[in-house]
């Protein structure tokens, strides 16, 4: 018999199954072995990860924390200046009264009575005071809307409580795969005990979050929101 | 008027104290949880309660349900500030009888609106 494509007479019998399979373990062992180290790569830089996205989250609190700081102080400062305002706007109404009297005064004195220098000076003193009063109306405005903006700042700080939500849940998310990506490492015959038995690292993120929360400026949420409770309180809950 | 403000965030506390001062209201406590919360109403008392949903040790609905057993503040002004915007979660809250609710990021008149909503139908009901 002829030889097939060139092999030897003798290679050309049925090889043993038990042979053959375990040539084909031999072949998988390295894509095992690869594999094995991907997860081990993986899951060893998954608490690293977790970290970052913790160390967000707390410079995050603090730039917060710092800002607010700022913010009240601001405010009181404001507050310091709307104090005075009121004061020196108290004692520029003191002023008009004290330059209406004089104004009677003079009227009532023969010897000033017509005369036009004091005519002049009265209403120079009425006019300086009235000035004086509208500028520290003007003051109050100004005091009034900066308080308004940083008040408007604070507001948007929500922000802060709002992403550390979304950082606590992308961090569970996180987690729940090191935890699969162990149990993983744990099939394999020489686990790297020390990233099997890992446990999460502490994050400084909340412990309780809404997976839903988004910073979503827009009132249809609130509106749809009113719409139920309008018609949960027209049923007489 | 005392308020007492419940949220696990120090930002979120601080944001709504801030408001509530702006709008005149100076007399505020806080909470950091239900818990604390609840604690501290029954040992100091509050007019007004606006609380966070999401918190450890004791939830915002868990603390309404705590308030609303409790006969003494049966009535008490309960405004639930949260994150939470589905229909089903409002539906729960309003279940548990809180008398408003607001999705954050809330704005001063939002609260403003909601707060004298609230005392108008409770001083009406009273
Ligand atoms: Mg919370």
């Amino acid at each position: 018999m002829d030889s097939v494509q060139g092999l030897p007479e003798s290679q050309h019998s049925p090889e043993n199954p038990v042979t053959s399979f375990v040539t084909a373990l031999h072949g998988i062992i390295p894509t095992l072995d690869r594999i094995r180290l991907f997860i081990e790569d993986s899951t060893g830089k998954i608490p690293q990860a977790s970290k970052q996205l913790s160390s967000v989250a707390t410079a995050t609190e603090v730039a917060t924390t710092e800002i607010l700081d700022l913010l009240e102080r601001s405010t009181q400062t404001l507050s310091d200046v709307e104090t005075s305002v009121a004061k020196l706007k108290s004692i520029s109404e003191r002023q008009q009264l004290a330059g209406a009297a004089l104004r009677a005064l003079a009227a009532s004195l023969p010897s000033t009575n017509g005369t036009s220098a004091w005519s002049e000076h009265v209403t120079a003193i009425e006019e300086s005071n009235r000035d004086a009063s509208t500028i520290c109306e003007e003051l109050a405005g100004f005091a009034k809307s900066a308080k308004d903006d940083i008040m408007s700042i604070s507001i948007a700080l929500q922000v802060q409580d709002i992403t550390s939500q979304q950082i606590a849940g992308v961090s569970q998310v996180i987690e729940s795969v090191r935890e699969q990506l162990s149990k993983a490492l744990s099939n394999f015959e020489h686990p790297i005990e020390s990233l099997a038995d890992a446990t999460a690292p502490s994050l400084s993120v909340p412990k309780v979050f809404d997976h839903g929360a988004s910073y979503d400026t827009s009132q249809d949420r609130q509106e749809s929101a009113d719409e139920i409770i309008k018609r949960w309180q027209q049923e007489g809950h | 008027m005392k308020f007492l403000v419940v949220d696990d965030s120090t930002t979120m506390r601080r944001i709504v104290i801030n408001s509530l001062k702006s709008l005149g209201y100076e007399h505020v406590a806080e909470a950091a949880d239900g818990k604390e919360a609840f604690q501290k109403l029954v040992a100091e008392g509050a007019d007004f309660v606006i609380t966070d949903w999401n918190m450890p040790e004791m939830s915002g609905l868990e603390l309404t349900r705590a308030v609303r057993a409790h006969a003494q503040f049966a009535d008490l002004p309960i405004l639930m500030v949260t994150t939470r915007a589905f229909k089903e979660d409002v539906v729960e809250a309003m279940k548990a009888r809180v008398n408003n609710y607001i999705i954050k990021p809330f704005t001063p008149q939002g609260l403003k609106e909601k707060i004298e909503q609230i005392l108008k139908s409770t001083t009406a009901a009273a």
